[in-house]
């Protein structure tokens, strides 16, 4: 989904808030964490291949911690995600309306995406904590506890409550969002600038 | 009436442009609160939708794929390919699809197909007088090939949703995967003999296509190591994912030296990007998925088709409109998982093989892919070659024909799908 957001003037009260800054810090660093997690799941799960057929070992942690690598990487990066503007949706109606109802539709949309993490984190919160409690562990040779693989959904829809919040108050002081079909898949996008040449930015954008 | 309204409350949240990922979510959280039911079973579905090692070998597969894209492999394999059939009479145009099909064999994404190939054939085509919009179109629609020819990403999530083995939806994607190739082969040919505006590729020497083929090699040795690996039962397809990625780090890094830091770092973030945005409809398909059973959504599809459709052969007829008019406007993981848990039960019901309906269904997401206004191949071609959109729905047009083609072949001779995966 591409968007247009020129930034605000350096002197406006939301452009220079070193809240907002720091939300978009915090998420920018979740998704680089999860690119280094994204690089250990690779190495471990060679490294099993590896060990059970040059070294006749095979490991029996690399499947339980890739699994839950997983897990971790995909829940912290979704405020980054949110930020970059990178989920699918449908823009073909937002395409032809007019910018107050485009930014109408995105306020609509940031207020369903908190709303939803306010329930995942209230009730996610309650199921780690019954975890901690009973003790509860994974059913796997590494039996290991299950709030490890519990923790990330809290902490990633935390995350993603603060961005979608952040989001939705720079929202009036912004140019309304632009939509295009094109824009559906941010990484598509990255995939035809990688073909074409083209330089991708790598802090996030603003 | 309970199918309606959540049909109508879907369309209207995903047509006012909410993410599908919370489309889906929301409205099944909204359902199952409506219902009375702890929100807590939310909370559950969210810890579960990723724990699952079979789905590992997406963000992996990915990984490969963005690694081999940065890696510029496409100019090997298509040198390789158009040494030995570049002169035939559309030859070129084979050898984009070739280039495709192989690269398909060793990437699960048909955006990074696409893009690959259509990098490197799209000028040299041109620069050969193939019309741009003929050139465009054939790179878009071969593009389509990475989801159907194994490793396939939606396959993967396919087989996840239903329960049936990767290995042989794998498998099963073969037969229609060169089907596809043969028709498009052909369409090359007729194109090429009636236009006539195209410059003929002159014959490569032995020496050359040597050369070309020796360079190309080890990209190819990748499918090989993978697919092998799998079907030999070495390891399984999250581990010959793994493995695949860290054979293209070595393999563009160290033995072709095309990958530098920031091209590996880039790689990186686009997988760990659109695997995020992929997971969250995977987990927002999970939430919906749980609460259209619990208001039995399923067994009303069942009954409807039960009560008004005559047989399974309109059902599919039915089901393929439905994909081909949603594919108009929906990414097609998202077309996956939003219609396969509610359409399975009847699926099953009808006696149709799940294995078959999988490949009936990926083809029918692979038009998806090349329908505007929403289709993804069709904006990257459009990014790569830099022209007009219009440019490149004129070219795609026959594609689309031939590809509805396929499924009606693959209709009337199951075995297409079914003969490789059981019979072999």
């Amino acid at each position: 989904m591409a968007t247009s957001k020129p930034p605000l003037p350096a002197t406006h009260p939301v452009a220079g808030s070193r809240v907002l800054a720091l939300v978009d810090g915090v998420a920018w660093a979740c998704a680089r964490l999860g690119d280094v997690l994204l690089v250990l799941i690779t190495v471990f799960l060679t490294y099993e291949v590896v060990a059970r057929y040059v070294f006749f070992a095979p490991t029996k942690w690399t499947q339980d911690v890739s699994i839950v690598l997983q897990i971790w990487f995909a829940y912290l990066g979704m405020a980054f995600v949110l930020r970059q503007r990178q989920m699918i949706r449908i823009t073909a109606l937002l395409t032809m309306a007019g910018p107050s109802l485009r930014r109408i539709a995105e306020g609509f949309s940031l207020a369903v995406i908190a709303a939803f993490c306010l329930v995942a984190v209230i009730y996610g919160w309650d199921i780690m904590m019954d975890s901690i409690r009973l003790g509860r562990r994974q059913p796997t040779m590494l039996e290991m506890p299950n709030w490890i693989g519990e923790l990330p959904v809290i902490v990633g829809f935390a995350l993603l409550f603060v961005q979608a919040v952040a989001d939705l108050i720079r929202l009036p002081f912004r140019p309304a969002p632009e939509f295009s079909p094109a824009g559906e898949h941010g990484p598509a996008e990255d995939d035809a600038d990688a073909a074409s040449g083209t330089a991708l930015g790598e802090e996030p954008r603003t | 009436m309970t199918l309606l309204i959540v049909v109508a409350a879907l369309l209207l949240l995903l047509f006012v442009g909410l993410p599908v990922a919370f489309a889906l979510a929301g409205l099944g959280t909204v359902m199952l609160a409506l219902k009375g039911l702890p929100l807590v079973m939310v909370a559950q579905n969210l810890h579960g939708a990723i724990d699952n090692f079979v789905l590992l070998s997406v963000p992996l597969f990915l990984f490969m794929s963005n690694i081999l894209l940065r890696g510029g492999v496409g100019r090997d394999l298509f040198d390789a390919v158009q040494s030995w059939v570049g002169h035939w009479p559309g030859g070129l145009g084979i050898a984009a699809l070739l280039s495709c099909g192989i690269f398909s064999a060793i990437s699960g994404s048909s955006v990074a197909t696409a893009a690959t190939v259509g990098t490197v054939a799209i000028p040299e085509m041109t620069r050969r007088g193939y019309s741009t919009s003929f050139t465009l179109g054939l790179l878009a629609a071969g593009g389509t090939l990475g989801i159907l020819i194994p490793p396939s990403i939606p396959l993967i999530v396919y087989g996840v949703i239903t329960e049936e083995s990767i290995g042989r939806l794998f498998l099963a994607g073969v037969g229609p995967g060169l089907l596809l190739i043969a028709l498009f082969s052909v369409y090359c040919v007729l194109y090429a003999t009636f236009t006539k505006n195209h410059i003929p590729t002159e014959k490569a020497t032995w020496r050359q296509r040597r050369d070309t083929t020796l360079r190309a090699l080890p990209t190819g040795l990748l499918a090989f190591i993978m697919l092998g690996g799998i079907y030999s039962g070495i390891f399984t397809p999250t581990e010959a994912s793994a493995i695949g990625a860290s054979c293209a780090i070595l393999l563009t890094a160290a033995l072709l030296r095309t990958l530098n830091w920031r091209g590996f770092m880039l790689a990186v973030r686009d997988s760990v990007a659109t695997t995020i945005v992929l997971f969250l409809i995977v987990i927002g398909a999970k939430i919906f998925g749980k609460a259209v059973t619990l208001y039995q959504v399923p067994a009303q599809v069942s009954e409807l088709v039960d009560t008004h459709v005559a047989s399974a052969d309109l059902f599919l007829v039915i089901v393929a409109g439905i994909l081909l008019f949603i594919g108009l406007f929906l990414e097609s993981l998202s077309m996956l998982l939003i219609m396969v848990p509610v359409l399975l039960p009847t699926v099953l019901g009808l006696g149709i093989d799940p294995i078959w309906f999988g490949i009936f269904f990926v083809i029918l997401i692979e038009v998806a892919l090349i329908t505007p206004p929403v289709g993804m191949n069709l904006f990257v071609i459009q990014a790569v070659a830099r022209t007009p959109l219009g440019t490149v729905v004129k070219g795609v047009a026959p594609f689309i024909g031939l590809m509805m083609l396929s499924v009606v072949l693959v209709w009337m001779f199951p075995d297409i799908v079914l003969y490789i995966p059981f019979r072999m």
